[in-house]
């Protein structure tokens, strides 16, 4: 009776959200776990894989896949989607061990609900919210991609990042004296392979290598990095959480912000601390530093326009805002998506609210933060009683303590942080890179100014 | 994360192999977890590039600055002016479009307006900062003086000591030194200097060796201060020196003239480059002592004479060599007559003073066919003579000629008799000129009177202009020039007149052409009046 053209298992695990429950679901391909399971496809249901599978629990796991489009369905408590009884069950389909029967009374109740709320969701009409620029590659995804999608994606990734690191192993072999020699068509092959494998982040890490040829020293790092990024790929399964997370990040993983919505808020008075402004790749990118009043927590907002337009700025230096922050998986400080706000933003009150410390307790908080995440390049830096120092034609700022740190050449001379401070200690907002400190706001005469 | 491996490689040998490339060289001493010596390279690098990221130790042993003396008993301006003041400094940046004034000059005397409203004056008159300007926005502040000359006073005064110890950190700012330490006399001799004094080191090397553009600057330092001494220098080289660099150097003349420099100039009537015997005539009619001015009264003498109460003209019948020599134009401009022609030139020449009282030598009767010859001459001579009096007095009867049509530079020798007029008289002049409505005012040069007139504006005025821009159909038939006066006016009026200029653009029936324009006023007057509130 089926008409039905049979998955490849390679099909069906590339819908597999990531490699641990492909490994899971192969585990439960067996007879044992599944107690009852059938292909309906008949004129009441659309194609349908549908199964009972024995858990942990009392009650067996209902586990259904309507082949269409695909939609899943499972009872079990895992968030992951596709589950690994999803996924067991189509790898058992896909290789001809389910027979074809009628769906029962449950599987009809799930497509009846399905089409239910597919008609309120088509009735509703809701617009669809923007602002995530995460998702590159045309329209940014709202919400978690499909579990096939998301398989697929990690497959492509997997495969980019191995022939990365051939990439990187050859670059070494050659030595970096004739690397340097070549031009950008080198990096820009390597980068385009990379964004096909929909590893975006880890491709424009490749583009602005090609920019720091004339430093072997910037080079070598680079490089190395990215090294790092493909080992910490490899072993993603035994990284911590929040490492784990980072790797995806740095790789180019999209997050929806509905699943980022989904994750549990911070409420505090957020205080924005200082933007900058950027161009990548003919995108303005607006970085703005956030720091919680209460908890501590540092932030960052990313803000999106093409290159040549305003950005809107609705986070005003030197304000706070009482809201609900949610944060974005990976990246050290992580990126926060307001959830709700709950008052208009005032002014901070004053500087003690500020929180500022030394420049030794600010880089161990940078040293700190390398371990949750290792590819971080720029560090929101919080400087208590600091003075603007000329020696030559490099700048310093100096704490109480006597220590100094580089100011960023290329952010220009600070003449207006000069201005504020006129030799006397102050407290600054700076970002810290590889460069030096970028200056972005101090507290001048009762508030926090920009830079 | 697994465990790194004990001892890391130095960082300059894992440079120097990656460098060559693990083909030629391997890492010494580094026992991998992988085999393929590039992979291992790598892996080191990474290991090594996290730990120095994460081990930057701070700089230490750099020497602090000089701090600038404690200004906080000086209360700093509120917020809202602050941002005001950032707006007002961004003028080279395309402003706001929502910003009233955009051109540089209305921006700019906005500034010198906000400015002004921070400095006061303390009981022996000197300037005193009276509310502080945010450290931040003082760089920019600095930056404008080194293009605005004029602001730098003000610069010097609402920047008080922060604004002068930021300056001397950054020698582009160093002008504000000089602005701090002696007073601006524009082009006055210093009166406290008299006699020879020696040339500094820098002043000699300057005029010996510099290019033209600062051995005229240090010629006129000297000359400031000793005009004999700069007088002998520049003779001691005239001969020697090109033709253009003679006509520049001779500008330096201009401060401190006096009857002393006129051998010189005399030498200079016969050079062969015209641009300098143009500048030395010009020099010499400000001598009304020199044999110059004597030949000219010579020469006016017979042509203009007062017989019987009345004034009989004849005007001179050639141009001869000595009055080329002295400066006369031989060739009339298009449609004037050469002997017309040469009288006018012969009276501007000549001092003012040979004609006896203005009013008195003015209310003669002339001979009818030279009358408008007569009276341009003295208007031209009364401009270049600077001189209030037969400015004042021929200011009505050149006016009614420029309202009546006239020759087309009339208007502009009109403008420059108001440039020589008292300022105390300018208001008065205005508010008589506004009576002609906006399109009779514009074309007898209201905008010109306007702009030399002194602030605050008196009563008379402010209603002089409200009534003219009230007048519909003046605002018509003034047209496109109603624009500059609105801009001057919105600029000059006091700011606590912004209800009323409201009220005046309300009052306009719709559909008037010239709404936007005086909406423009309305804007520009309301936003000096928020941004002199902001600093009380």
């Amino acid at each position: 009776m089926s008409t039905l053209v049979r998955w490849t298992p390679e099909q069906v695990l590339a819908l597999a959200p990531d490699v641990s429950a492909q490994r899971a679901a192969r585990g439960l391909t067996g007879d044992k776990p599944w107690l009852e399971a059938a292909v309906s496809d008949g004129d009441e249901v659309p194609p349908t894989v549908w199964g009972l599978c024995q858990g942990s629990g009392r009650t067996p796991y209902q586990t259904a896949i309507d082949l269409t489009e695909p939609a899943y369905k499972c009872s079990c408590p895992s968030r992951k989607l596709p589950c690994k009884h999803v996924l067991a069950l189509l790898l058992r389909w896909a290789a001809g061990s389910v027979a074809a029967g009628p769906a029962p009374g449950w599987v009809h109740e799930w497509h009846i609900g399905r089409a239910e709320r597919a008609a309120r969701a088509a009735a509703r009409n809701t617009p669809e919210h923007g602002g995530s620029a995460d998702g590159v590659n045309g329209r940014a995804p709202t919400k978690a991609p499909s579990e096939k999608a998301q398989a697929r994606r990690a497959e492509r990734v997997g495969g980019g990042l191995e022939e990365l690191d051939r990439w990187l192993a050859d670059q070494a072999r050659a030595g970096l004296a004739s690397v340097a020699k070549s031009g950008y068509a080198h990096w820009d092959t390597m980068a385009a392979r990379l964004v096909d494998a929909q590893a975006l982040s880890a491709a424009n890490t490749l583009k602005r290598m090609a920019g720091v040829t004339g430093s072997p020293e910037r080079l070598l790092g680079e490089l190395a990095q990215l090294r790092l990024l493909v080992s910490g790929y490899r072993r993603i399964e035994d990284l911590p959480d929040d490492l784990a997370a980072s790797v995806r990040l740095r790789i180019g993983f999209p997050i929806g912000t509905e699943t980022v919505l989904a994750t549990p808020a911070t409420r505090d008075h957020w205080q924005v601390l200082g933007l900058s402004d950027e161009i990548e790749d003919q995108l303005a990118v607006r970085r703005t530093w956030l720091q919680g009043a209460t908890t501590g927590q540092l932030a960052i907002a990313l803000n999106f326009a093409v290159a040549g337009q305003l950005i809107a700025t609705e986070l005003l230096i030197g304000t706070q805002l009482d809201a609900e922050i949610c944060f974005y998986p990976g990246g050290q400080p992580p990126r926060a998506l307001i959830s709700q706000r709950l008052g208009p933003p005032e002014p901070i009150p004053s500087r003690e609210a500020l929180a500022a410390t030394s420049i030794a307790h600010n880089l161990r908080a940078h040293a700190a933060a390398l371990t949750a995440d290792p590819w971080l390049e720029r560090w929101p830096m919080v400087l208590d009683s600091v003075v603007p120092v000329q020696s030559g034609s490099v700048w310093h700022l100096v704490d109480a303590g006597g220590d100094g740190l580089p100011l960023d050449p290329a952010a220009g001379e600070p003449w207006r942080l000069v201005g504020v401070a006129a030799g006397h200690p102050v407290t600054v907002v700076g970002e810290w890179s590889a460069g030096g400190v970028r200056p972005l706001s101090a507290w001048s005469d009762g508030r926090l100014v920009r830079l | 994360m697994t465990s790194l491996p004990a001892e890391l490689p130095v960082w300059s040998d894992v440079l120097a192999t990656a460098l060559v490339g693990t083909q030629r060289r391997t890492l010494p001493g580094w026992r991998s977890t992988v085999d393929d010596p590039a992979e291992a390279l790598l892996d080191a690098a990474a290991a090594l590039t996290l730990y120095r990221r994460a081990g930057v130790a701070p700089v230490t042993g750099l020497a602090l600055p000089e701090p600038a003396p404690d200004d906080s008993a000086v209360p700093s301006v509120p917020a809202s002016a602050a941002t005001r003041l950032a707006d007002l400094l961004a003028i080279d940046r395309a402003s706001r479009a929502d910003a009233p004034v955009r051109d540089l000059d209305g921006r700019l005397e906005l500034l010198a307006e906000w400015l002004n409203a921070v400095v006061g004056r303390d009981a022996a008159g000197q300037r005193v900062l009276t509310r502080r300007i945010p450290g931040e926005l003082l760089p920019s502040l600095l930056e404008i003086g080194r293009r605005h000359r004029a602001l730098r006073p003000l610069i010097a005064a609402a920047g008080g000591s922060r604004a002068a110890w930021l300056a001397d950190q950054r020698p582009e700012w160093g002008y504000l030194r000089a602005e701090t330490s002696t007073p601006v006399t524009a082009t006055d001799v210093d009166p406290g200097a008299d006699g020879p004094t020696t040339l500094t080191a820098a002043e000699r090397d300057a005029w010996e060796f510099g290019a033209i553009g600062r051995r005229v600057s240090a010629l006129t330092v000297i000359r400031r201060r000793d005009p004999a001494t700069a007088r002998a220098m520049i003779e001691a080289v005239w001969g020697a020196e090109t033709p253009d660099d003679r006509a520049a150097i001779l500008g330096a003349l201009a401060i401190g003239l006096s009857t002393a420099d006129e051998s010189l100039l005399d030498v200079a009537l016969d050079d062969r480059r015209k641009e300098v015997r143009i500048a030395a005539v010009e020099l010499l009619a400000h001598l009304p002592d020199s044999a110059y001015a004597r030949r000219m009264t010579e020469r006016t003498a017979a042509c203009v004479m007062v017989i019987d109460g009345r004034v009989l003209v004849d005007p001179p019948a050639e141009c001869d060599r000595g009055m080329r020599r002295d400066g006369i134009a031989a060739r009339p401009p298009a449609g004037l007559g050469e002997r017309a022609w040469w009288l006018e030139e012969l009276i501007t020449r000549t001092p003012l003073r040979v004609w006896g009282e203005p009013d008195t030598f003015l209310s003669l009767p002339v001979t009818e066919e030279w009358a408008p010859v007569l009276r341009r001459g003295l208007a031209r001579a009364a401009a270049a003579q600077r001189d209030a009096a037969w400015a004042s007095a021929l200011t009505g009867p050149l006016t009614e000629e420029v309202a009546a049509g006239g020759r087309p530079d009339d208007r502009l020798l009109l403008e420059a008799l108001y440039d020589a007029l008292p300022s105390a008289a300018l208001a008065a002049l205005a508010v008589d000129v506004l009576r002609r409505g906006l399109a009779g005012a514009a074309a007898v040069g209201v905008e010109h009177v306007l702009e030399l007139c002194p602030r605050p504006w008196p009563d008379a005025l402010v209603e002089a202009v409200f009534a003219a821009l009230g007048d519909r159909a003046g605002r018509r038939s003034a047209g496109w020039r109603l624009a500059g006066l609105c801009e001057l006016a919105a600029l000059r009026l006091p700011a606590s007149l912004a209800d009323r200029a409201a009220a005046l653009v309300t009052e306009m029936p719709s559909g008037d052409p010239m709404t936007a324009i005086v909406g423009r006023f309305a804007d520009t007057l309301r936003f000096r009046q928020a941004m002199l509130d902001e600093l009380t």
